[in-house]
């Protein structure tokens, strides 16, 4: 290329070329837009099993999940043996009421069984790309149910920390007895 | 903000048109005639403009070559660049100074006393630069549902990392026109890939001063360049 003189009229296609590359910029995907895909803060996902044979998903009728300090039910009257709720991820703790035979919103008279569970973790920010910005995972997961008197007033009987970190959507991080 | 670089391209690109003229100029010149070698300074058009037209860009930056041997010049480009990146969710800025080395080659046969340039240059860039995460928003979107159950956690403790450094290589292409004696405007346009780079401990370098945005999913750049530039003529010698 430098021994000899090259053409000017190729040279000025080369210049015209690199233009098009500058507007084009082939090669490089889209990073921009985070694709719906993408794997972000991870829920955590709790079992349901009977407490006379551990062994055997139970789904718990009707189970509505309520955030503390929250207007909106996160689920409602669910009948799911496994379920996964997100945590917040500015503070280091949520609390969820599990509502057992919760009522529809016309039915005034039940209220269902109500139980507390108060969730405790610490958390870490992981970059996932510009497009995406951070997401959380969590650490050394713990749990706390909140006891009722008389303790046969907690519908959730037993409850076991299967994982306690929480950075993907497949693992089951808690299980519950009842 | 894309504005008012469409602008900047359309002006290099007629400026680019107007040297479509000098084409019929290849002609060999069968006298001997002497040439100007010399020391040509110049300073960039296109960054303070963009320094005056967008709030979140300032940046400045000198440029020179010096001939050393027939079509072969010794090139510089020495910058300061300030540039804010915005994805939504994401806001950092990074700023630093730069430094480009390397060898501009002149395809362009010019007519006697002309030194006319339509050239490909190659570059090695290193830049030293600071990058502060400003804001950024905790993705907690689901694939079945984009709305999030718990409010949005935006966290806008501004985060400075400084002393990182990048390095690339940048292949060049571009023209330098003399407008009157000694005087030339010149355009170009780079296109850089990354050889080396540290980054903050939780994030990547979303730009380089220098070597301007970069991309997640590669490792290349683009770039221009608007410039103007005076030549000290230092000595003359005879064409072969």
């Amino acid at each position: 290329m430098f021994g000899k003189k090259i053409k000017i009229q190729n040279f000025g296609a080369l210049i015209l070329g690199l233009f098009a590359l500058l507007i084009l910029n082939p090669g490089c995907q889209r990073d921009d837009i985070c694709p719906e895909s993408t794997l972000t803060t991870p829920f955590l996902k709790i079992a349901f099993f009977d407490i006379e044979d551990i062994t055997i998903p139970k789904p718990p009728v009707n189970l509505t999940v309520k955030a503390e300090g929250m207007e909106e039910n996160f689920l409602t009257r669910v009948n799911a043996s496994e379920i996964s709720i997100p945590l917040r991820t500015d503070l280091d703790i949520t609390t969820y009421e599990f509502i057992l035979n919760a009522p529809t919103t016309t039915d005034s008279i039940n209220t269902g069984n109500k139980d507390v569970l108060v969730f405790t973790y610490s958390t870490e920010q992981v970059y996932i790309n510009r497009a995406c910005s951070f997401k959380v995972t969590y650490q050394n997961l713990d749990e706390e149910l909140v006891q009722e008197v008389p303790a046969s007033e907690n519908w959730i009987k037993e409850i076991t920390v299967v994982q306690s970190t929480i950075d993907d959507e497949t693992t089951t991080n808690i299980s519950i007895f009842h | 903000m894309k504005q008012p670089q469409i602008f900047l391209f359309f002006i290099s690109l007629f400026g680019l048109l107007g040297l479509e003229g000098l084409q019929a100029q290849t002609e060999t010149d069968t006298v001997a005639y002497k040439e100007r070698y010399g020391l040509r300074v110049g300073i960039d058009l296109s960054k303070p403009l963009k320094t005056l037209l967008q709030d979140d860009y300032s940046g400045l930056e000198l440029l020179g070559d010096y001939r050393v041997y027939k079509n072969y010049y010794l090139a510089t480009e020495l910058g300061n660049e300030s540039m804010k990146v915005s994805e939504g969710n994401l806001n950092v800025t990074d700023k630093g100074s730069y430094i480009k080395l390397g060898v501009d080659y002149n395809a362009y046969e010019n007519w006697a006393g002309m030194e006319n340039m339509i050239f490909i240059g190659l570059r090695y860039g290193f830049s030293t630069f600071s990058q502060t995460l400003e804001s950024y928003a905790i993705n907690t979107q689901r694939p079945a549902d984009q709305s999030s159950y718990f409010p949005p956690n935006i966290i806008d403790e501004a985060e400075e990392t400084t002393g990182l450094t990048a390095s690339w290589i940048e292949l060049m292409a571009g023209i330098k026109v003399e407008l009157f004696q000694n005087l030339y405007l010149g355009a170009n346009v780079q296109l850089k890939r990354m050889v080396t780079q540290t980054t903050p401990s939780n994030i990547t370098n979303l730009a380089v001063p220098g070597f301007g945005k970069t991309n997640d999913f590669s490792q290349f750049g683009v770039g221009y360049s608007y410039n103007i530039s005076y030549l000290i003529p230092l000595y003359k010698k005879a064409k072969k």
